[in-house]
């Protein structure tokens, strides 16, 4: 009757190996094509999806090879090196997942919680993953396979709701704004590099070698479906994100492709910005792939923990504990590895490390551990060197403490007018929604009031109005946005890049009859030849 | 002194550990000491004159538990002036195949047999010169009738519902599923109340493996007593920190009877109207019998209801205090502009109002269970309507937080297992913690916390969210019963957890046609 054995099924596997494959790179997919290739970004995406498509192609051949799977192969084929190989995994693993929390936790930080410091945002996080990593594989392909429709509902949705807002007549632009006959030695260098990075990017895909073994029917239709499905998603999320922000706007920074979210807008306003409801569902996406390196670091820590405790304990309730202890120690490191990627040396060095050895780690070990399975004798192995060595990614900390005053505390702007002023300021104009007399009737008894001042930009001129009211100045539902002809150019451009880093302020809000926020954004930031 | 000497008989168990003595005069001697200040105990001994040599008889019973006419129809009168054995020289045979007036009579080889059987409202009749005594059914024991059932009333189907009889119980379903083959295992639990219970399972449905791990959990423990299938049900769970139910607890016998065709395994208690089932998962919980009675579309949007009405029982206020603390940015301007209208003269901080709010709520309706029915509808009333109207002319709540926990309520009310239902109340409280503290990140997290938990859960095996999940085990027809519910026609086979080998439960009388292909297919597979 126990319906339980130990096995996934295929439609687990598949929505395990989508989950775990999808989220991250979606989202940074565009900017590092864009950041690093240029004007060739489609090019260098295309190159990458072949590199990923090789990559996934060489695991599952690796998989098909080693069906007891890659923790028990390792202990099998290398003898007292096993534990060495074990430790080389769980450190790369942890140094993977400790670089999603970072990201992660920024993009949280950034667009949902900019009260909260980075660590409150990442520590409960990360050990929710090491709680949902604890489980065996059939545990967690039933978790994944349940949450599948809560993660892919948003993504039809917004979907469905951001295409309108799309710039498809300017794709192609966007795309293929380059001049074909003039790709220099340079520029196919770039390209390289950034299908390299992408692949970096993707090689998520390495946890389905391992998950893979754990299917109860072995299918190459499953795994070429997934790969299909995968790819698809890639190219979906990629075409988004260039037609509705343009490339200019993505390569900013690694989080700009969020912003995509917000294009998202429910017809009649039920809701009115879906942002927010789409990230907190891709949080699950991120679990999935944080969780995935945990729970394969954790069966690797094991293996080498076990075998220093007594075999009476291995196989019972104990067991447990100590896993247990083993996921905490591991979580801890993650959030160690995360504050390390926030300083200068350590950050470099370990991206010097993720850029240059830990792909071919990824393959090495599985190829060694096939020849040392087909010569069937265990072979002393040299010891593969590792240098944490990386180069730097310099990301941000906890950014500037947001007041969040409640609901009835805040003044609600419904315009916005700005002018040039003296000394480079700006004039602002609000139009505030004045609720004293409101009846809920709509605009009716809706009055409005008008504050000006003097500032240098919109967030000194929020402070001024807090210094002046103690009330908070509320952008979050403007109507309207005008900006005079005394703003000189310069200034403009101070302003919209200003707004462009305010997640709050949406950037549907009408500029004209015809331009939007957005469109200004995307004018300011597209690529030029 | 003689509670002492009683001990004696005693093992560690509490059970009686000496055999009945052929001298009769032991007997009587035993069992006056084990009765001792036992003033509902009758006893009575008289000797039997019409046999061949006298003969000394000894009969004890419980009054109150016992039918005192049946006792004087069925053996007094007999063994007295009715008697036709004369000159019989087996006593014991004359007594128990001829004499004795009732078809349900057995004999017990030891005190503890005999003993038990008068506690529980038989009578044991003793016969000098042998060592066994003659246990008579004479059961009348003090119940209620069968009532209309109010705890999980339906629109649609039977309204009768278990009480505490078991042999009620137990009949109500055999009523249900005039089977041969549906078997009602009997056994008794709890070292002092010796609690009647059944396994009542069909034997060529039920897996073999659940109906033995079932069997072997009811005899794992020694306890005091069971007085209610809630504390039994705690016993045999699987996992005993998680707040959602391993077994489904129902009142009604249609729910049990569907749940045994299924290939599930009732468990019947003494003394409970309310019986188990097992395995059980959530989309079971969520069901309600009316479901199948009412059209298939109706059924379907009826469980769509519940669905809906889950996720806001746990979801809807930490949601709403997630958007208006953090992301008001969401809000449409109109909606905004009430809300912090309405806040305006308010006093405390939303999440105060919420957890005051919801505080006050679960106050009232735990008044409203404590309290005799007319009161307790009126404590429903004007606790919901003036209490809250009041709270929020006074500022300490705005309307629009009323209105949020009135629907949450009404959600979890539309919950058909009160006891899955309260696991809703309790859980959105975390929600609502979590959602205090980090917004929609935390709304999203608590809810994946919880995901987590039950996709861990299991009941007797079977996964507790199939077949939302359905693993290994492609129980492609569980998803015929789910959230939609189809017609009856297609849903051809049983469950996953049924023995694989006996898995069709429909087809047409004529044998080439789709579903009965379709059923030796899957079955086929299940081999």
């Amino acid at each position: 009757m126990n319906l339980n054995n130990g096995k996934i099924s295929e439609r687990q596997c598949f929505r395990i190996g989508l989950w775990e494959n999808i989220a991250i790179p979606m989202v940074a997919l565009p900017f590092v094509t864009v950041r690093v290739a240029g004007r060739y970004h489609v090019l260098a995406f295309l190159v990458g999806v072949i590199m990923f498509v090789g990559y996934a192609m060489l695991l599952y051949f690796f998989a098909r090879k080693i069906p007891e799977g890659m923790v028990t192969a390792v202990f099998r084929e290398f003898g007292w090196w096993s534990k060495l190989i074990a430790g080389i995994y769980v450190v790369r693993y942890v140094l993977r997942a400790s670089l999603i929390l970072l990201y992660f936790s920024m993009a949280a930080h950034t667009y949902m919680l900019r009260g909260i410091a980075l660590y409150a945002l990442a520590i409960p996080f990360a050990l929710i993953c090491g709680y949902g990593a604890l489980r065996d594989i059939e545990k967690r392909g039933r978790l994944l396979e349940l949450l599948f429709w809560w993660m892919i509902t948003p993504l039809i949705l917004i979907a469905v709701f951001a295409v309108g807002n799309a710039e498809w007549t300017t794709l192609d632009t966007e795309l293929f704004g380059f001049s074909r006959s003039a790709i220099s030695a340079a520029d196919m260098e770039s390209i390289i590099l950034a299908a390299y990075f992408m692949l970096i990017a993707t090689s998520g895909i390495e946890l389905m070698m391992h998950t893979i073994v754990a299917q109860k029917t072995q299918s190459t239709v499953g795994a070429w479906k997934l790969l299909v499905w995968v790819l698809i998603s890639f190219l979906l999320s990629y075409l988004f994100v260039i037609g509705i922000l343009g490339a200019g706007w993505v390569r900013r920074d690694s989080l700009a492709s969020l912003n995509v979210m917000e294009a998202a807008a429910v017809p009649g306003g039920v809701i009115e910005r879906m942002d927010y409801a789409v990230l907190a569902f891709w949080v699950i996406g991120v679990f999935a792939i944080m969780s995935g390196y945990l729970h394969y670091a954790k069966k690797y820590a094991w293996s080498i923990v076990s075998s220093f405790v007594s075999p009476k304990k291995r196989d019972t309730a104990e067991r447990s504990y100590i896993e247990c202890f083993v996921m905490l120690g591991l979580v801890i490191l993650v959030v160690f590895m995360m504050w390390l990627w926030q300083r200068r040396m350590p950050a470099q060095a370990m991206a010097w490390y993720l850029i240059r050895f830990d792909l071919l780690i990824s393959l090495a070990i599985p190829f060694v551990t096939i020849w040392i399975k087909k010569r069937r004798e265990t072979k002393k192995l040299v010891m593969l060197v590792l240098l944490l060595v990386t180069s730097g990614i310099t990301l941000i900390g906890c950014g500037k403490k947001y007041e969040s005053a409640s609901l009835e505390n805040r003044d609600y702007v419904r315009t916005m007018i700005v002018g040039g002023a003296e000394k480079g300021h700006f004039e602002f104009c609000f139009e505030i929604a004045d609720l004293s007399e409101y009846e809920g009737d709509g605009a009716k008894s809706l009055g409005t009031s008008d504050y000006k001042c003097d500032a240098a930009g919109i967030e000194d001129a929020l402070q001024i109005y807090y210094e002046d009211k103690k009330r908070q100045l509320d952008l979050g539902h403007l109507r309207k946005m005008e900006f005079e002809d005394t703003l000189e150019e310069a200034q403009f451009e101070l302003l919209i890049r200003e707004l462009a880093d305010m997640p709050f302020v949406p950037k549907s809000v009408p500029v004209s009859d015809s331009v939007v926020l957005r469109d200004l954004i995307k004018e300011l930031f597209s690529l030029k030849e | 002194m003689e509670h002492t000497q009683t001990e004696q008989y005693f093992d560690d168990n509490g059970r009686l550990n000496i055999s009945i003595d052929v001298n009769i005069e032991k007997n009587i001697r035993v069992l006056k000491q084990i009765f001792s200040d036992c003033g509902d105990i009758v006893q009575k001994s008289f000797v039997l004159e019409r046999a061949a040599r006298p003969v000394k008889i000894h009969i004890i019973y419980i009054d109150g538990l016992t039918d005192n006419g049946m006792v004087e129809e069925t053996i007094i009168k007999p063994l007295t002036y009715e008697w036709r054995g004369t000159n019989a020289r087996n006593i014991w045979d004359s007594i128990f195949y001829r004499e004795a007036q009732t078809v349900d009579i057995k004999k017990e080889a030891s005190f503890d047999g005999a003993v038990g059987s008068v506690l529980k409202g038989d009578t044991a009749v003793f016969i000098d010169g042998y060592n066994e005594a003659m246990v008579l059914s004479t059961k009348k024991l003090p119940l209620r009738g069968i009532d209309e059932n109010d705890t999980e009333a339906g629109m649609r189907g039977p309204r009768d519902t278990f009480n505490e009889g078991f042999r009620q119980s137990t009949a109500l379903i055999r009523r249900r599923l005039r089977d041969a083959k549906l078997k009602c295992e009997q056994g008794s639990i709890g070292q002092r109340s010796r609690t009647d219970y059944a396994l009542m399972y069909l034997s060529d449905v039920a897996s073999p493996a659940l109906v033995r791990t079932i069997r072997e959990r009811m005899d794992a423990y020694e306890i005091d007593a069971i007085f209610d299938s809630g504390m039994a049900e705690h016993l045999l769970e699987d996992n005993r920190h998680s707040p959602f139910p391993s077994f489904q607890a129902t009142t009604r016998p249609d729910k049990v009877a569907a749940g045994i065709v299924e290939g599930r395994v009732a468990i019947v208690f003494d003394n409970s109207p309310e019986v188990i089932l097992a395995p059980s998962n959530f989309n079971m919980l969520l069901q309600a019998s009316d479901d199948y009675y009412n059209r298939w579309a109706v059924g379907t949007f009826a469980r769509v209801l519940r669905y809906i009405a889950a996720f806001l029982a746990i979801a809807l206020p930490g949601f709403y205090i997630a958007v208006t603390v953090y992301h008001s940015e969401m809000l449409p301007t109109k909606l905004l502009y009430a809300i912090a209208t309405a806040r305006s003269m308010v006093t405390f901080p939303i999440v105060v109002e919420v957890l005051l709010m919801e505080f006050l709520f679960e106050l009232l309706r735990e008044a409203g269970i404590r309290l005799p029915g007319p009161l307790g509808n009126t404590i429903g009333v004007v606790g919901g309507l003036i209490v809250g109207q009041s709270a929020v002319d006074a500022g300490i709540v705005s309307t629009i937080v009323v209105i949020v926990v009135a629907l949450t309520a009404i959600a979890s009310f539309a919950i058909p297992n009160e006891e899955f239902a309260s696991v809703f109340r309790l859980l959105k409280f975390f929600i609502i913690v979590t959602s205090a503290i980090y917004g929609l990140y935390g709304f999203i997290l608590g809810l994946l916390i919880v995901a987590i938990h039950l996709s861990d859960l299991t009941s007797f095996g079977v996964p507790y969210m199939m077949p939302a999940v359905g693993g290994t085990v492609d129980d492609s027809n569980g998803k015929k019963d789910f959230v939609w519910r189809a017609p009856i026609k297609s849903m051809c086979l049983r469950p996953a957890w049924a023995q694989g080998k006996n898995r069709v439960r429909l087809r047409k009388k004529s044998c080439e046609n789709d579903s009965h292909k379709q059923g030796m297919e899957e079955e086929n597979e299940f081999k």
